[in-house]
């Protein structure tokens, strides 16, 4: 028993760092994204050759307002009802496919901030959501853990 | 800091409603910006075509004077950067700068390249594309538009200067026009943008703060303070009067501490006697606060369990009762 509530510690203290690191993926990539922008623009040129023409920028516009929207709306749902935050990494995912979308459209240098900006948001939302929700499983296993201590002594 | 409540409300409200603002003042800022642009490029377009047809009967009637003082004209207005005119081969003819005369352009700059980039150039371009924006040596943004003048019948039989039926195009018209006023009004509008972001911000989170204070961290706070007094025991010095979730727990708070209160003085009482036969005769009145089973539980819970007082001044008064 003890050692599965100090496997459960060790787990929920790897986990409420889960949405920092997040951040620090979505942080990196937007560094490198800025400083490769002649890159992406390449690349861009050859999807276009393979997909197609890519949206236009408005309709990007468009998609980050509702991404962000519905990310930020998601994430106060979860920490309402307090259930386990799962799946950090995907919002770095779906940000990646914004700068690539921005970038085969050719405008990724006017909304790179907006990118930026929409990531940082959401994934440091995640990452409180994520903070906050293992410190309260860590303080239930570590009282459980002195329960023990306790009923151990007495008997 | 963290672990204060107060905190921990705030930093999630500030957070998302600062990211969501600032994410979508720079999505409202860039499309505002390619509106301005476009409508920018479709005046350029316009003027390029108003010149064209203006220009059309001076060409015709081969009226190079005439043609030298439109362009002359329309250059000197303060946001027209340049207006010039070359032939097929890229040799300038007109010009608002009339240095350039004579000279060639470069088919591989930024407005050219369009329709010079295959093997055989492009005769016709959409609105959007026949625009481009550089940097000219002053270190100002242009805005050039190029419209072609094609060659129609009234050109090619035109007893002025001839020209060859099958050529398409005589001639470009290239218009340049300064961007300075509009990256001015970009600058004017990010600053406004960026103070009313800052005024709502102050305004959302200011609310949500005094709306939380009010209603959250002051009767929080006034409840921690009673509950340490209650802890210490002088409970009735100051019973906060709450409104909600947070009076009722006032009130079970009080009603645990008196009935802790009371539990204290009946083991005083009890203490005090001396008797066996009298201590029993106090249980027997009071059989719910001292039966048999629970009672020195409820002393430890009354006095500690460190400081149970039937342990040190009479170690047999368990058994006893």
């Amino acid at each position: 028993m003890r050692q599965k509530i100090q496997e459960q510690i060790r787990l929920c203290e790897q986990r409420s760092n889960y949405g920092l690191w997040a951040l620090a993926l979505f942080v990196a990539i937007s560094i490198a994204a800025n400083s490769q922008f002649h890159l992406l623009a390449e690349l861009a040129l050859k999807w276009r050759t393979l997909l197609g023409p890519p949206p236009p920028a408005n309709w990007i516009n468009g998609a980050l307002f509702i991404y962000s929207f519905s990310a930020v709306i998601q994430i106060f749902t979860r920490m309402m009802q307090g259930t386990e935050p799962r799946g950090t990494i995907f919002p770095v995912i779906y940000l990646l496919l914004f700068y690539l979308f921005y970038g085969a459209s050719g405008a990724q240098i006017e909304h790179f901030w907006a990118v930026l900006a929409a990531g940082i948001t959401i994934l440091g939302l995640e990452s409180y959501s994520c903070w906050s929700y293992y410190q309260t499983e860590l303080r239930s296993a570590r009282e459980e853990l002195d329960r023990l201590d306790r009923l151990g002594k007495l008997s | 800091m963290l672990k204060n409540i107060c905190t921990r409300t705030v930093i999630p409200v500030a957070i998302a409603v600062t990211g969501f603002v600032i994410v979508c003042c720079l999505l409202l800022y860039s499309m505002i910006r390619e509106d301005m642009v476009k409508v920018s490029t479709i005046h350029g377009t316009n003027l390029a075509d108003t010149l064209t047809r203006s220009a059309r009967y001076s060409m015709l009637n081969d009226d190079r004077e005439a043609l030298n003082n439109l362009i002359a004209n329309v250059g000197a207005q303060e946001e027209v950067e340049h207006v010039r005119i070359f032939n097929k081969k890229g040799r300038i003819a007109f010009s608002s700068e009339t240095r350039e005369v004579g000279r060639y352009v470069d088919k591989n700059a930024a407005g050219c390249i369009a329709c010079h980039a295959g093997a055989v150039p492009k005769h016709t371009l959409e609105g959007m594309q026949q625009a481009r924006t550089y940097e000219n040596p002053q270190g100002e943004q242009v805005l050039a538009v190029t419209a072609s003048i094609f060659n129609e019948p009234t050109c090619a039989n035109g007893s002025c200067h001839v020209h060859d039926a099958t050529q398409a195009i005589l001639g470009i018209l290239d218009v340049g026009l300064d961007q300075e006023p509009l990256r001015h009004a970009l600058v004017t509008l990010r600053w406004r943008m960026t103070i009313f972001t800052l005024m709502i911000l102050c305004l959302t989170i200011g609310g949500v703060v005094a709306i939380l204070n009010l209603n959250l961290f002051v009767p929080f706070r006034r409840l921690m303070r009673f509950t340490e007094g209650a802890a210490d025991g002088n409970i009735r010095e100051d019973v906060p009067h709450l409104d909600g979730e947070l009076g009722t727990l006032v009130e079970k708070i009080c009603g645990i501490h008196e009935e802790q209160r009371s539990a204290r003085q009946k083991v005083s009482i009890l203490l005090s006697v001396t008797c066996i036969n009298r201590r029993k005769e106090l249980i027997g009145h009071f059989p719910n606060e001292f039966s048999e089973n629970d009672f020195p539980q409820r002393l430890t819970c009354c006095y500690g369990e460190r400081s149970n007082p039937l342990a040190p001044e009479d170690p047999g008064a368990n058994s006893s009762l």
